[in-house]
């Protein structure tokens, strides 16, 4: 009887000790719904280490290209959604939803209604198809986070026409998400990115972006093409110039 | 002995706990990828039983102007579900249905069925949606899901069957087995709309696990941009060549 007394004492101290944290099932379910970016307390990489062959890239596509025209050229301003990480990476107030369902969690961005589907400790499934914005990713568990690994995205998008570094095949991204509580002691998600992309930075490029928990939020519908959509429904005339 | 009138009653809360869960069926698990069998599906009522209005907004439709899809504007709930035109990926919890879709050449439409009960907004606040706002519950094994706020702009079908704000799309969901074609997802739907409709509209809708299909990512609106970027940049280079070879053209 006093095994099981002091049995069930360390059962109730372990459980309501941070220790709890570092089960997988305990912060999947801290981590799931509705999250907004705080942008006031993430991180933004400054000074891109760009080998020179980047550089030229860079420059050879103005001189072909240039001079860049925002109306025209912002594919992302067209609907045409940028690769990972631009959707985890954003500060805009767009919210995105985590859940978590047997071996997976799938995460639903609101920005261009994407989804991304991450498998977790069992192999993501490969499909002969084209690099996607999404790309692969598969994900881990170490101790109390989340570890994604994705790699196949696709090299095209708003970046490079507007001065971003180009991404190549060999674009590998490291995010490491975890549960914490920001300096006002409200529940915080953090994601721990290293972008690892050998043939465009000298050096991976690590930041962190931190998200506020949003319950009374849901992620709405992101219709992109509803100005071109009004414009014939209602002969509205569009707010871009070449939509007119 | 206190330890154990504790750790007895402990048991006997843990029996009664045991027995009401146990009481409860689980429900079914409809995670994974379907694919709609075509076969299975009924077709639209002939004739459509529509209202007077109704018909005058399907005789005028014509699918180059009124097609939303053309504009890569979503199809919208029920169509995304009736359209059976590709995957629909389900993720399930206990207090929530995600039904997925990733139509041909669009992006994703989520529809969540949420089960834990929440309260629809007021109805001075409801705003209508393309994909509108699901409530559900299981029926024993079925899951019972009711859709409203559905934004009137989305059609039914491609022949541009339309809709008023008012539609409410009831749903039953369960599994079930086809001799051929093992386990099987139904949905018996029923629309009703009385600016539309003059009697609800019922349909099945049939899909089969596909574990190997696969959903993917859309870029409806490349075609629109490349298109628009491209014309104006041969634009840009033929008026460039003119102004090289001495002017432009009167």
């Amino acid at each position: 009887m006093k095994a099981a007394f002091r049995n069930t004492c360390i059962f109730l101290l372990l459980g309501a000790s941070p220790a709890a944290w570092a089960d997988p099932a305990t912060v999947a379910r801290e981590m799931s719904g509705v999250w907004l970016p705080d942008g006031r307390r993430s991180e933004r990489p400054t000074q891109l280490p760009l080998r020179p062959e980047a550089l030229e890239v860079q420059r050879k596509y103005r001189e072909t290209y240039g001079p860049v025209d925002p109306t025209i050229d912002d594919a992302n301003a067209s609907c045409i959604p940028e690769s990972m990480p631009y959707q985890v990476r954003l500060i805009a107030q767009y919210p995105f939803e985590i859940l978590f369902t047997p071996g997976r969690m799938t995460q639903f961005f609101e920005i261009y209604g994407s989804v991304r589907r991450i498998p977790i400790a069992a192999p993501a499934p490969v499909f002969e198809t084209l690099p996607t914005a999404m790309g692969t990713s598969n994900g881990r568990w170490d101790g109390d986070t989340l570890v994604i690994e994705t790699t196949r995205l696709r090299r095209e998008g708003a970046g490079l026409p507007l001065g971003d570094p180009p991404i190549s095949s060999a674009r590998r991204i490291v995010e490491r998400w975890s549960i914490g509580k920001d300096d006002e002691g409200r529940k915080q998600l953090r994601n721990d990115i290293t972008i690892d992309d050998p043939v465009v930075f000298a050096t991976p490029v690590s930041f962190r972006m931190l998200y506020k928990w949003s319950p009374d939020i849901e992620v709405g519908e992101y219709l992109c093409q509803q100005d071109i959509w009004d414009q014939n429904v209602q002969g509205n005339p569009s707010t871009v110039p070449w939509r007119q | 002995m206190k330890v154990a009138g504790v750790t007895g009653l402990s048991l006997l809360l843990a029996g009664v706990l045991q027995a009401a869960f146990a009481a409860a069926p689980a429900a079914p698990d409809f995670s994974g990828t379907w694919l709609p069998v075509e076969q299975l599906a009924t077709a639209w009522p002939v004739p459509l039983p529509l209202t007077t209005a109704a018909t005058q907004r399907l005789q005028k439709f014509h699918p180059d102007r009124d097609e939303p899809a053309g504009f890569c504007m979503p199809l919208g709930t029920p169509r995304n579900t009736l359209a059976g035109t590709g995957p629909m990926e389900v993720l399930q919890t206990s207090d929530r249905v995600y039904f997925v879709f990733q139509p041909n050449l669009l992006n994703a439409e989520t529809r969540r069925i949420y089960l834990d009960g929440r309260k629809r907004a007021a109805v001075d606040d409801r705003i209508p949606t393309w994909l509108g706002s699901s409530r559900g519950h299981w029926e024993g094994q079925t899951l019972v899901a009711e859709t409203t706020d559905l934004e009137p702009q989305a059609i039914l079908n491609a022949q541009g069957l339309s809709h008023g704000g008012d539609l409410v799309v009831r749903e039953r969901w369960q599994l079930s087995q086809d001799a051929r074609r093992g386990q099987v997802l139904v949905n018996d739907m029923v629309l009703e709309d009385p600016a539309s409709f003059t009697r609800p509209v019922s349909m099945r809708r049939v899909f089969v696990r596909a574990p190997d299909a696969r959903l993917a990512e859309g870029q409806c609106s490349e075609g629109l941009w490349i298109d628009r970027l491209w014309r104006h940049r041969l634009a840009e280079h033929a008026a460039a060549r003119r102004a090289a070879a001495g002017g432009a053209r009167p």
